[in-house]
């Protein structure tokens, strides 16, 4: 009888929080770590090249600038050109989805890619307002370094980020950044001018896509912590 | 040759109405500057609301380089009518003046006539579009500045980079000069029918329009005709500003243009050698 009332009590506890549990232990300091991690930058400049890859946007591979000054600042900018990028992109840069922000972290278990076995974090953010819903977090424990997340967000859909390390990794800071997003439900206006029939015929022929954009940012420098203007966010 | 075509360029350079063509283009183009020189970022914001709700675009958009396509293409359907103001005048206002008849008791075959007449109308159409490719490329680049160029179609987003823009221009004035040398052609041809130029003026118009109703019409039953009709191809510069550029499509809409110059010059020739002038 006593071993039962040990047991339910212990299994109360589990279940309503009382004695709290390892695994919401360590989703919390995961992400604690990644953020440590990431708050070792307070600014960055970097170098870059983006490719868009987008069925309706037809722009070529670019030169860009990236510029990140803490909490959330973050600015991709074509020297004397255009650059499009989906709104919410700003999660290209991971600092920018989780500095200064709150959230209740939920551990999801574990899965592999490729040889690396990565945790999977869910985070809920405090605020009620935030337009982010949920972001799911694949981490390796090891180095608290994120190698993908997936957001979810109420106004701009659901977007993607895939990290790729190299020698910036002790800062948190990828080599390259592939960012998906989910363009099958937009749609260009019908123009209102004449259009050439040849542009139509060529545009026919190019493949139907899978519904996704794709936006791959490959850094070849970064300057950290060397200061960035504000004024390079107005 | 050379002597007929300088005595019709004289001609066509002593009239003040060929003079009315570079006036009008010229207010239009300082219009749509002015225009978007004054309010040019509200109306881009109105023109990409649809893309800016889903993509964060940043960068000068409104530049030298898309203000010159869109006067080149807000342009480009009325020139046809300054074109026709001179081409259409070329037979029909001697035969209207009575000087035709005493033109060709000249020791000067009809062809040689024709041919002078019709290059006088040409180099007038070509004089129009550099005219035209000083005012809308050159100052809108002085006032704008460049830039890459953003188009807006209707089945993509083209973004051109700021150096690959130039030379993209320079080829679409120059398939622009074909597209307007067909026009002046078909006017041309329409004059040797007429006894007063507002006949050919009027008829090349409505050919146009027409032919360019057709074109646009997304119809099954229209869509059928629609590579047979010049119009179609006329606006071929358009394909200089894909990426990469449709060269076939675009090769045959200036052949299809060429043909047809040919071809309504040639039925010219044929006509007025064998027509009887009475006037």
């Amino acid at each position: 009888m006593k071993a039962i009332c040990i047991y339910m009590v212990a299994f109360c506890g589990v279940f309503f929080g009382v004695i709290p549990s390892g695994r919401g232990q360590d989703a919390n300091a995961l992400l604690t770590s990644i953020k440590i991690k990431l708050q070792q930058v307070n600014n960055y400049y970097a170098e870059g090249n983006m490719v868009t890859d987008v069925k309706f946007i037809n722009i070529a591979a670019a030169k860009v600038k990236v510029y990140f000054r803490q909490p959330d600042q973050f600015r991709i900018v074509k020297e004397d050109g255009i650059s499009i990028l989906p709104k919410g992109g700003m999660s290209i840069g991971l600092n920018v989805l989780l500095s200064g922000k709150d959230f209740i972290a939920v551990p999801g278990g574990y899965t592999n890619v490729g040889n690396r076995k990565l945790a999977i974090l869910k985070l809920l953010p405090v605020v009620e307002n935030s337009d982010v819903v949920l972001t799911t977090l694949l981490v390796d424990e090891k180095t608290a370094l994120v190698y993908k997340s997936t957001t979810t967000t109420k106004d701009n859909g659901t977007y993607e980020t895939n990290l790729i390390y190299g020698k910036y990794a002790s800062w948190g800071l990828p080599d390259q950044v592939l960012f998906v997003f989910n363009i099958a439900a937009y749609k260009l206006p019908k123009g209102v001018t004449m259009e050439y029939e040849g542009s139509k015929k060529a545009n026919a022929a190019k493949p139907a896509g899978d519904g996704k954009g794709r936006v791959s940012i490959t850094y070849s420098s970064y300057s950290i912590n060397k200061g960035v203007p504000a004024n390079m966010f107005k | 040759m050379w002597p007929i075509l300088r005595i019709e360029l004289y001609k066509v350079f002593k009239r003040p109405r060929t003079y009315i063509s570079f006036v009008a283009i010229g207010a239009i183009v300082v219009l749509i500057q002015l225009a978007f020189y004054a309010e040019g970022n509200n109306y881009m914001a109105f023109g990409m609301q649809s893309l800016t709700q889903t993509f964060d675009i940043q960068g000068k958009v409104l530049n030298g380089y898309l203000i010159c396509f869109i006067i080149l293409q807000t342009l480009l359907i009325h020139v046809p009518l300054l074109i026709a103001l001179v081409a259409g005048d070329q037979i029909a206002g001697e035969a209207n003046m009575g000087t035709l008849r005493l033109l060709i008791s000249k020791p000067v075959s009809r062809t040689k006539l024709l041919l002078a007449k019709f290059s006088a109308s040409a180099f007038y159409t070509i004089l129009l579009l550099v005219w035209m490719a000083f005012l809308a490329l050159l100052v809108s680049i002085l006032i704008f500045g460049t830039g890459d160029l953003m188009i807006l179609k209707s089945e993509e987003v083209v973004v051109l980079n700021k150096a690959d823009v130039l030379w993209r221009y320079f080829a679409a004035f120059g398939f622009a000069a074909i597209a307007m040398t067909t026009v002046a052609a078909l006017s041309f041809l329409l004059s040797i029918f007429a006894e007063n130029s507002i006949g050919p003026i009027v008829s090349t118009m409505s050919v146009i329009i027409l032919f360019t109703i057709l074109t646009t019409m997304d119809i099954p039953i229209f869509n059928a005709i629609k590579p047979y009709l010049f119009t179609t191809h006329m606006i071929g510069w358009k394909g200089f500003f894909d990426a990469p550029v449709s060269w076939a499509a675009v090769l045959q809409s200036a052949g299809v243009l060429v043909f047809h110059i040919f071809l309504f010059l040639g039925t010219s020739i044929l006509v007025f050698n064998k027509k009887d002038i009475l006037s």
